[in-house]
């Protein structure tokens, strides 16, 4: 289960996190706590344009955001960003959006933030700087396999479970977008929320 | 062509730079090669305990992965022109998860994890490019995503097919239906 609420202090340690394991012993996550900002975006408000700079690299704190992109015409949903989750800029891209990739804010979000291409954080933390650099652009690829990966095992079963860990978000979501998240028709969906929660 | 301009292209075609930048041959340069692979041969199997990045001028294969539940999935397929590796080892360290395996004799190059890493560190012009490089992987991941989810899956076995002639011999049906995200009944039916 997720934890309900993401402190600063989680961000920075995440953060470290990120980095290749021979990197990680050499910082210590309280460095980062002076260049960490914090922001709020509220329900079906656009992201802020500062958090869409290269360099920005964010952890939702609270709320969720679901990602769509435009395919055959049609604005489908692959995935969500609940508390805990970092989130890499490459997937919105400006130039190199391709699938028209954007972020839905569906409930009221705190984003815990930091730019490692500021001026002052590389000048105070330039190793640092350097590594998050090498490492997020890779990562905003290794995220998506993770996205196939939990489609492709088992849908089915997936699906249904995604059903049961996810309540409160089954109610801001209209059926249609429901159905356009499991890729199944709305006939299909019926039977899945039957099948997993007796509905 | 010698490994400098073949590397370099593959960068000038993945980046979207109108010229090979001095850069490009500077990378070029921590990659050894050409090895010549026969047919069946594997580049990387999980386990391994030191990892490359490959880049692949002739031929074409499949990986695999093994996630951490024990399954192992068809995770990506091989051609030319590619960058390809471990992700996973890559970026957190430890042994190889997944294995690649060529179907066609191919010509590849290598460079060790340690050298791009320092490399990246090194050239700051280079990890500025880096975003091109990620985003061009990623809308292909992105794509496969959608492809998986919405596309009509006669239309994407048949582009598939196209594309990998032959893929039904080295891949078995299970691993075609868990690419494709349908269960192993459909994707018998797809393939009839």
């Amino acid at each position: 289960m997720r934890r309900a609420l993401i402190e600063s202090d989680d961000f920075c340690k995440g953060i470290i996190n990120l980095l290749h394991p021979e990197d990680k012993s050499r910082f210590d996550h309280q460095y980062l706590k002076p260049f960490i900002i914090s922001t709020s975006v509220k329900c079906k408000d656009k992201m802020p344009e500062a958090l869409l700079k290269r360099g920005v690299v964010c952890m939702l704190g609270s709320g969720v955001v679901g990602v769509k992109h435009v395919f055959e015409e049609v604005k489908c949903l692959t995935h969500f960003y609940q508390p805990g989750d970092f989130l890499f800029n490459t997937e919105v891209h400006k130039t190199l959006n391709i699938q028209e990739s954007e972020r839905i804010i569906y409930d009221e979000v705190k984003l815990f933030w930091i730019n490692y291409l500021d001026p002052a954080f590389k000048r105070n933390l330039p190793e640092v700087s350097i590594e998050l650099e090498i490492q997020s652009s890779l990562l905003s690829t290794y995220q998506y396999q993770g996205y196939i990966n939990k489609f492709g095992i088992d849908r089915q079963r997936y699906c249904e479970q995604w059903l049961r860990d996810n309540p409160k978000l089954i109610g801001m979501l209209s059926r249609k977008e429901l159905a356009n998240y499991f890729g199944v028709s709305t006939s299909s969906l019926q039977v899945l929320i039957k099948d997993s929660l007796g509905k | 062509m010698d490994k400098k301009t073949i590397i370099s292209n593959g960068l000038v075609a993945l980046t979207g730079s109108p010229e090979k930048l001095a850069m490009f041959s500077e990378f070029s340069e921590i990659f050894e090669g050409p090895i010549y692979v026969e047919a069946g041969n594997k580049l990387w199997s999980v386990g391994n305990d030191e990892g490359y990045l490959w880049f692949v001028q002739k031929g074409y294969g499949f990986d695999r992965i093994l996630l951490e539940d024990g399954t192992k999935i068809l995770n990506g397929m091989t051609e030319p022109g590619m960058f390809i590796c471990d992700e996973k080892s890559l970026l957190m360290g430890g042994n190889l998860v997944s294995d690649s395996i060529l179907y066609t004799e191919a010509v590849v190059y290598r460079a060790r994890y340690s050298a791009y890493r320092q490399f990246m560190r090194d050239q700051e012009h280079f990890r500025a490019l880096l975003i091109s490089i990620s985003a061009h992987f990623l809308q292909l991941r992105k794509l496969r995503l959608l492809k998986m989810k919405h596309m009509n899956k006669a239309d994407y076995w048949s582009a598939t097919r196209n594309r990998f002639p032959g893929i039904e011999k080295f891949c078995s049906q299970t691993e075609i239906a868990k690419y494709f995200g349908v269960s192993k009944s459909t994707m018998h039916r797809l393939m009839k």
